[in-house]
């Protein structure tokens, strides 16, 4: 059998869904309504959004992610999530190589793929600009998820206990007009589709072809989002390699739905909204209970009077009716194309979805709609036909059956309804519905249900084959609100319409993929379904050599066109190893387009934060992905998106108990918003509550929600009236859409508040004007605020109707590809049919009690306005009292929006909350920063961690030092050996080996790393005279000469030996960890203040390799290695240029240890040969290899300086006892500097050298210097260097002391931790004051 | 990150370059005829405009060279050079 769903853990019990899924939405689909618990309050919470604005749902995954948001996180097999604890603990070792970057550039960047963001990549496309599409989904064509088919079926074969999505009943199935009559079902099946099984994907014969080529995908990796294929319309492609090959085959689309047939299901797709499909779980589940109670009551007369709303019996609308009807389901493939099939009675009769529906309505039979409707604020109460007691007990199918929990129940305020009269009728309890017929929905769901219990939900997985099958396509976050249900007239949001915006997830979908929101939305686009306009669009657009970035989040906007966006590829943390897991992406767009949507705000009232809360979007979005997040529901909103979202849910099977909307009827937005919706509600037998809200919640055992409390309130937010209880275990809440306007924002826009809009939306003044027509892109700000580069169309700018939406990303497109410098093309969008414009949103904050009453039973204690910080209303009326103000200060006094969503579902909400408590216009929101969304460190690393965390250099020696057991140190980037261990010596024993080797025979350096510039030109003496502070005009060719170097402030920067090499070159040398930055110093003094000087430098560092043999027997060795040569005759502070073991070599008579030292230079190629040879040749005298820190102990023994350890910036050459190099003749840069007062301080830091009074006792570099062992300031200076030396049998010290050239023979003191170590002041030259050991060895008569 | 329009390689990402800081800070012909105070001023005081400023940027990372570009601190744009 198939294995279309994936087991995943949390909390440590077993669930299974749909592969595809988000977490969210598979524990929706499994009914766990609890999923985290409040940091503060400790309350229950369960999941509330979509995407990216999701306040509640975070969790640890075990093994992997220490903290997940569940609305982001796809499941895959073996995944095991726990809510949240209160630490976020990394319990397993960081996934490392599994995360790279990637670059990439365009003309136009278009983020966000919903219809205005296609609509905009279109237009720039068509004129010829390079074009990259970021959207939070998969496309249609990628690679297919990974879900191993099971059965090598056929295509046309019938899945063996596969979901007949025509049940073989006498059911009237409606035949696609014009097309092929469905092919018989397969028998005995789940009702449910095939789709549903992971492999049943609905792959649509046209996707066959372009699904195939990417097959080759392994399994578990599959990065694309199965979600897909479980919704009927998303044409997941399948994901599995091999199923690439077969499943392009199996098209299961129904059994016999083959290749183009029509199929017959799933509405959705056609077009038309009705499909519901979630419903068809439901409708399992609740068959298997039985008979459907409620519309079972055969004959039961309904009473719908007002007056005996208690009583009775409910009709459904939806369940009940369908009965005979078989609403929706079957809606013919066919009828997809073209078909329109609006919502509108007349067609009806034609079976088309609601069309059972009570005779009586579509034919005109009044409705019974609220009151509000009819002109009067008066709650309405429709409901009362719902209630009906006696319902209220029996099973609630799932959201099929005519669940009766009325509100006239528990009202308390006797709802009243305006006509009774009406609703008497108006409850059109189909006439089938009594017959007792307990098939609700659709044929397939008939009466043989197999219902898994989450997947049972999945309603949707009836495939979409149809016609197009194309896979949607857009983000995900736009699915549940974007485009509504559009068919119905009234309003689609445009452009992608409020909703998440790149980065969101789609319920269902592991990535967020599908844009379930356009297909089976009922929206249509050049005469075919959204949905499948998306498709085909991002099919032309990769065609055309667009670059479509799939579940791609951009999370940044950065200077100058920069985008950062982070692709995920891979979820399963158990994947392959190899395969990349994330990728980030920097991009950089000449222009940018904005289509990033909005996000669906909350309202704030008593006990909004109850697990059955959500965004009335996402509670639409889930439930049309088949997760159903209630099975009664109340809809709560301030905009026509509420009233779509209510009929989503009716449409996936949900009833609906209520919808309240706090406008009243009357005004202007709420004349309309009473109109096409709210006519259909009522045709559904759902009544709109204008005028009303909800204004409290109640919980039930476990903490989910069971009831809310309705009562009219002005609009201000004032409770008005009384409260009326109405049941329900979803309360589905629009505050209305902020447009997701972070990145806007990081680029330097600014938002303004839109009355129209009720929402504050990007204040695009600016932008019109003064664009430049070409550049880099520089999303710099104009006078308005609006970056230059950037256009935001649709949703993201307020815009709610899908024609301005697909307008203004066209003209965006265009124009932005004009700026590129493309001629302007015809580009025209595509025509939609979408007629009604949508009314316009109240705003609406939250529901005001006023400050009454104590703490305890403060309403507003409860009232929620950061479900992530758990911060309430009361805690915003407190920073107010506390004297707050300002949305920024009361942000911080209160944490509100600083929460893992980053306010996303709090900033506006705050900053509307606090205008209402002040009484202020509508301000600013908090800023928001990037990143957009969380970004895991592992992929901002990327490939750059371990040994590519940064360029390792090695000299060519390195092999041998390694062989030789050489420990390394990091000098820069430099990996040098810093001492060479033997026979398990510690480091303390190796150095004072090596340090006797050096001062008794002989010892060899690799001092490769040396910093060495090549410096030629005929002015290179006067150069150098000008940036060493000694002269070097004077030096001979042949002779080296140490020089300090100083900034124009006089401190030293450098110092080191230079050789003159020839009147015109000369070879310097810097410190190993200066080179780059003296090399830049003298390029800029070259370039910027001296370009007359005929000097060229050049870094020839690693041109040569050095090997600095030193010791008294080092000419022994020399010897050997140079027979013939006049050692004798090489003096010191010369160079020659030598063979040295058969290699030519410029060797230095320097020293940096006061022995007899060669720096043997030869190219670096021969490095490691000469190295070996030198090794050979001293072998005889036990010639030993040392390290860097020998090195140090050597020189610190003769009082030489390291620069970046003796100075600091701060110190110049006197204060190191350098005042001897620094020329008073010449003049050179610093050398004003010098001449100030400020230098000539006697108590300036002077280099001295400290002895411990406990020779043993070696101090620690950095130690402060203090007068007296009470260790108190003043601070006299630091210890710079400090060493146990050899030669000397003690330890020692330098050290910067404040006047130190008049402390010699006092005792300071340094600080070592909790120690305050005496030790006395010396000279800094410790050994060998006379330097009577560089030419080799102690000379007779002197010491 | 700027993209920064280097004359000699074209536009380049900002992690190509060394800032110089405020263009047009000449090295005193004469330091010596300098105050202490004028000399500090050259050493350390440097405008820092909210709009157009002009700056030296070195391409250290490609042509090695430096060259002054004016930009608008508020907008990051910066002017054409010339």
């Amino acid at each position: 059998m198939r294995e279309p769903e994936v087991e995943f853990h949390f909390a440590g019990r077993a669930y299974r869904a749909p592969a595809g899924m988000t977490l969210a939405a598979a524990l929706l689909a499994n009914g766990v309504q609890v999923v985290a618990h409040a940091g503060r309050t400790g309350r229950p919470r369960g999941v509330y959004g979509l995407g990216l604005a999701e306040p509640n749902a975070y969790v640890r995954v075990e093994g992997a992610e220490p903290l997940a948001c569940a609305t982001r996180l796809p499941i895959y097999p073996g995944l095991r999530a726990w809510p949240l604890s209160a630490r976020a603990v990394l319990d397993a070792d960081p996934d490392e190589s599994r995360y790279d970057h990637a670059y990439a550039h365009c003309d136009i960047l278009v983020i966000g793929a919903g219809p205005a963001g296609l609509a905009a990549a279109q237009a720039a496309e068509s004129s010829g600009a390079r074009v990259i599409l970021a959207s939070a989904c998969t496309s249609p064509t990628a690679p297919p998820p990974a879900t191993p088919h099971p059965s090598g079926t056929h295509p046309s074969a019938p899945l063996a206990g596969g979901t007949p999505l025509n049940p073989p009943k006498a059911t009237p199935t409606p035949h696609p007009p014009g097309g092929t009559a469905p092919s018989p079902p397969p028998t005995g099946g789940t009702p449910l589709s095939s789709s549903r099984a992971g492999e049943a994907i609905p792959l649509h014969p046209d996707e066959v072809p372009e699904a195939n080529p990417h097959a080759p995908r392994p399994a578990a990796v599959t990065p694309v989002p199965h979600g897909l294929s479980r919704s009927g319309e998303a044409t997941p492609l399948h994901p599995s390699p091999g199923q690439a090959g077969e499943a392009i085959s199996h098209v299961l689309r129904g059994a016999g739905v083959g290749e183009g047939t029509p199929a017959p299901h799933g509405p959705g797709w056609e077009g038309d909204a009705a499909p519901l499909y979630a419903s068809v779980s439901q409708v399992g589940e609740a068959n298997a209970r039985g008979p459907r109670p409620a519309g079972v009551r055969e004959g039961t007369p309904v009473p719908h009077s007002p007056g005996q709303a208690g009583e009775v019996t409910p009709l459904l609308p939806g369940a009940s009716q369908v009965g005979e009807a078989i609403p929706h389901a079957p809606r013919p493939a066919g009828e997809g194309e073209g078909t329109p099939l609006q919502p509108g009675p007349g067609q009806v009769g034609e079976a088309i979805p609601y069309a059972p529906r009570p005779a009586g309505v579509g034919e005109g039979t009044p409705v019974p709609h609220s009151p509000g409707l009819e002109g009067d604020a008066a709650p309405l109460h429709a409901s009362v036909s719902w209630a009906g007691e006696a319902n209220a007990q029996g099973p609630r199918p799932a959201g099929v059956g005519p669940v009766p929990h009325g509100l006239g129940k528990v009202g308390e305020v006797a709802p009243l309804l305006p006509g009774s009269g009406q609703v008497g009728e108006a409850i059109p309890r189909p006439a089938g519905v009594g017959e007792g017929t307990p098939v609700p929905h659709g044929p397939d769901q008939a009466g043989e249900a197999t219902p898994l219990p989450g997947a049972g939900r999945v309603g949707e997985a009836i495939p979409c084959g149809v016609g197009e099958a194309a896979p949607l396509y857009l983000s995900p976050g736009r699915v549940g609100e974007a485009i509504p249900h559009a068919p119905r007239p009234a309003g689609v949001v445009g452009g992608g319409a409020p909703v998440p915006h790149p980065g969101s997830g789609i319920p269902g979908t592991g990535a967020g993929v599908v844009g379930r929101g356009l297909s089976g939305s009922g929206v249509r686009l050049d005469g075919r379904d959204a949905g499948l306009w998306a498709a085909r669009v991002v099919r032309g657009l990769r065609d055309s050599g667009v670059r479509v970035l799939e579940r791609a989040t951009v999370t940044g906007a950065y200077g100058h066109g920069l985008y950062v966006a982070v692709q995920r590829l891979v979820d399963d943390p158990a994947a392959p190893a190899h395969l990349t897991r994330e990728r980030l992406w920097e991009i950089r767009a000449r222009r940018v387009v904005l289509a990033t949507g909005a996000y669906e705000r909350p309202i704030v009232f008593p006990g909004n934060d109850r697990p059955g809360v959500m965004a009335a979007g996402a509670a639409a979005a889930y439930a049309r992905a088949g997760a159903l997040a209630g099975r009664r529901a109340v809809v709560f909103g301030t905009n026509d998106d509420a009233l779509g979202s209510a009929l989503g849910l009716l449409d996936a099977g949900v009833e609906v108990a209520a919808v309240v909307d706090v406008r009243r009827a009357g005004t202007g937005g709420a004349a309309r918003a009473a109109g096409v919706r709210t006519e259909e509600l009522a045709r559904r037998g759902v009544a709109v509550w204008a005028g009303c809200a909800v204004v409290g919640t109640e919980a039930d055992g476990d903490g989910g929600l069971a009831a809310v409390r309705i009562a009219e309130v002005a609009p201000d937010g004032r409770v008005a009236g009384g409260a009326v209880r109405v049941e329900c275990d979803l309360l589905g809440v629009s505050g209305g859409h902020d447009p997701a306007v972070e990145l806007f924002t990081q680029a330097g826009g600014r938002t303004t508040w839109s009355p129209e809009a009720a929402a504050l939306v990007p204040d695009m003044a600016g932008s019109e004007a003064g664009r430049p027509t070409a550049g880099h892109g520089v999303p710099g700000t104009a006078a308005g605020g609006a970056p230059r580069s950037i256009a935001v169309v649709g949703a993201a700018r307020g815009t709610r109707d899908l024609s301005d939406a697909l307008a203004e990303g066209a003209e965006a497109g265009i124009e932005a590809a004009a700026q590129c410098g493309f001629a302007s093309c015809a580009y025209v969008p595509p025509a939609t049919d979408s007629v009604a414009r949508t009314a316009a949103p109240a705003a609406f904050w939250f529901v005001d009690f006023g400050r009454t009453g104590t703490a305890a039973t403060d309403p507003d204690t409860e009232a929620f306005v950061d479900l992530n910080r758990d911060a309430t209303l009361a805690d915003v009326r407190r920073a107010l009292a506390d004297g707050m103000r300002h949305v920024e200060h009361v942000k911080r006094y209160t944490t509100i929006g600083t929460g893992a969503d980053q306010g996303r579902t709090s900033a506006v909400l705050l900053a509307g909350v606090l205008a209402r408590l002040t009484g202020t216009d509508m301000g600013a929101r908090t800023t928001a920063r990037p990143p957009v969304a969380p970004i895991r460190f592992a992929l901002v690393a990327g490939r750059d961690r371990g040994a590519l965390s940064d360029p390792a250099r090695r000299t060519p020696m390195h092999d041998w030092h390694a062989a030789h057991g050489a420990e390394f140190e990091n000098v820069g980037q430099w990996k040098r050996a810093w001492y060479y261990p033997r026979d398990g010596e510690d480091m303390a024993a190796a150095v004072r080996r090596e340090c006797r080797a050096a001062r008794e025979s002989v010892a060899v350096l690799d001092y490769s790393t040396l910093g060495k510039i090549d410096v030629q030109g005929a002015d290179t003496p006067a150069f150098l005279d000008r940036v060493y502070a000694n002269r070097f005009a004077t030096l001979k060719p042949g002779r080296c000469r140490y020089g300090v170097m100083c900034g124009a402030d006089g401190m030293v920067a450098d110092d080191g030996v230079t050789a003159r090499l020839a009147e015109d070159r000369f070879h310097m040398t810097t410190t190993t960890g200066n080179a780059a930055g003296v090399l830049d110093a003298i390029e800029e003094w070259l370039f910027t203040e001296w370009p007359d000087l005929d000097v060229r430098a050049t870094s020839v560092t690693e041109q040569w390799a050095v090997i600095s043999l030193v010791g008294p027997r080092a000419r022994d060795v020399m010897r050997t290695l140079s027979p013939g040569a006049d050692l004798d005759g090489f003096g010191f502070m010369t160079v020659r240029e030598m063979p040295v073991a058969g290699v030519p070599a410029r060797v230095f008579r320097v020293s940096f240890t006061g022995e007899l030292t060669y720096e043997i230079n030869v190219p670096w190629w021969y490095g490691a040969a000469v190295w070996r040879a030198v090794m050979a040749a001293g072998a005889a005298y036990g010639i030993t290899p040392y390290g860097t820190e020998t090195m140090h102990v050597l020189r610190a023994e003769k009082g030489l300086i390291v620069a970046g350890q003796e100075t600091d910036g701060t110190v110049t050459p006197e204060d190191v006892g350098l005042g001897w190099a620094v020329s008073k003749v010449k003049d050179f840069v610093g050398k004003r500097s010098l001449a100030r007062p400020d230098t000539a301080r006697a108590d300036r830091p002077r280099l001295v050298g400290l002895l411990p009074h406990d020779p043993g006792r070696r101090l620690s570099e950095g130690a402060q210097l203090v007068a007296g062992p009470d260790a108190v300031p003043p601070l006299l200076g630091h210890v710079t260097s400090a060493y146990d030396s050899a030669a000397l049998g003690r330890t020692f010290a330098l050290a910067l002391l404040s006047g130190g050239a008049d402390r010699q023979g006092a005792t300071v003191y340094a600080v070592d931790g909790d120690a305050v170590i005496p030790a006395a002041v010396t000279d800094p030259v410790f050994y060998d004051r006379d330097n009577t050991r560089r030419d080799g060895g102690v000379r007779e008569g002197r010491t | 990150m700027l993209l920064i329009p280097c004359p000699w390689c074209g536009p380049r990402d900002e992690s190509e370059f060394r800032y110089g800081g405020q263009a047009g800070v000449a090295y005193p012909a004469d330091p010596w005829t300098l105050t202490d105070a004028e000399w500090a001023a050259y050493l350390f005081v440097r405008d820092n405009p909210k709009g157009r400023f002009t700056e030296r940027w070195a391409h250290t990372s490609g042509c090695r060279r430096w060259f002054a570009l004016t930009r608008d601190t508020t907008t990051y744009e910066f002017e054409e050079s010339t």
